[in-house]
């Protein structure tokens, strides 16, 4: 059987972390620009930590990569967003 | 185009090794792969280099008060979970911006280094984030969610020793 | 449970507890510079953690060097989004960022 995991801590916290995802969408869903700004990157570095652990509950070295991928991409998004932000949107 | 050659060289052999650290295999298709692809970011990067966009110089005693940051980090961490105690019982609780000495009137490229450093390191620590650095009047505007007395900037940071010719290199 | 597992276990549950601190305080504050604030922890204390419990399980293997750069990657990119953002939520408010006259004296709110 591939990559069937049992419920290890590595699994448990990544359901709990998936859990504070729940605050950062009501800030996106409510406040200012920035303020959903806010939430989007700090969902972003949520989700990264989640797909860290997932890669070691499921214990596949390469799923390591997803978040790394996630980490760089969410940076250079932010960055994005924030200079839009500063007087074009 | 010596100097070129050079610094593509210097970020190929991490890039390779970066990828090779990745894959974890020596397989024949992956390693040619990764040098390919390696290359192209080499190149990628050095173009941009070569546009002299932002010249910065970095000296090592700069970072002679790096052991305080992961105290700092976890300082205002308990800073923060006290900020948020209060917030949650009542007294709410706001931020302030506030202006912090900080010498950089030099417009040359070891002060744009000392600048960046300055704001990134500053900026991990979750109580402070620095806004901008003025460097004609000498301040930095940073923004403290519990205010905090005195300068958050580390001493090693804040003097500008060395020739000041203005010369830049 | 050994104490390697322990320790992996301790980790974890720092990781995640600082996280959702981050996520508590993001909701509640009212200003968006406070909520910035407020992921820093987030980016910076959970990432290493977490880091610290796969290397502790997986020693330096792939995974664990892999889990190290994710976590590095994190911790150094946040600073200079928060700034970013701080700076483009003052040019924002104000037109540009720099100092106004009635900070110069002391703090004021924003």
């Amino acid at each position: 059987m591939i990559g069937m995991a049992g419920m290890n801590e590595w699994m448990v916290a990544a359901l709990a972390l998936l859990a504070g995802l729940v605050p950062c969408g009501v800030v996106c869903l409510r406040g200012g620009p920035v303020d959903r700004l806010v939430g989007l990157e700090l969902a972003g570095t949520v989700d990264t930590l989640v797909l860290l652990l997932l890669a070691q509950a499921y214990d596949r070295a390469i799923y390591f990569d997803l978040a790394l991928a996630l980490a760089l991409l969410s940076f250079a998004g932010g960055l994005v967003f924030a200079r839009f932000l500063e007087r074009w949107i | 185009m010596a100097r070129r050659v050079g610094f593509w060289i210097a970020w190929y052999v991490p890039l390779v090794i970066l990828w090779l650290a990745f894959v974890d295999t020596f397989a024949v298709a992956e390693v040619v792969l990764g040098l390919v692809a390696a290359a192209v970011a080499a190149t990628a990067a050095e173009v941009v280099r070569s546009q002299d966009l932002f010249r910065s110089r970095f000296e090592l005693r700069w970072l002679r008060d790096l052991h305080r940051l992961p105290w700092q980090v976890l300082r205002d961490c308990w800073l923060l979970a006290a900020a948020l105690w209060r917030h949650c019982t009542g007294r709410p609780v706001r931020g302030v911006f506030r202006v912090v000495p900080f010498p950089s009137d030099a417009d040359d490229a070891r002060t744009a280094g000392r600048r960046a450093l300055v704001t990134a390191l500053l900026s991990a620590t979750p109580n402070t984030l620095v806004v901008g650095v003025e460097g004609g009047e000498g301040e930095m505007l940073v923004h403290q969610l519990v205010p905090d007395p005195g300068s958050p900037v580390p001493p090693s940071m804040l003097a500008d020793g060395g020739d000041r010719d203005g010369r830049d290199e | 449970m050994s104490l390697r597992e322990l320790a992996v276990s301790a980790l974890l549950v720092l990781g995640v507890v600082v996280t959702l601190f981050s996520c508590l305080g993001v909701l509640v504050m009212r200003d968006a510079y406070d909520r910035l604030h407020y992921t820093t922890p987030a980016a910076v204390v959970a990432p290493v953690a977490i880091a610290a419990a796969v290397v502790l399980e997986e020693r330096l293997s792939a995974a664990g060097v892999k889990a190290v750069l994710v976590a590095v990657v994190l911790a150094v990119t946040n600073p200079v989004l928060g700034h970013a953002t701080a700076r483009a939520a003052r040019i924002r408010q104000f037109g540009e960022w720099t100092v106004r006259e009635e900070e110069r004296e002391g703090g004021s709110p924003p």
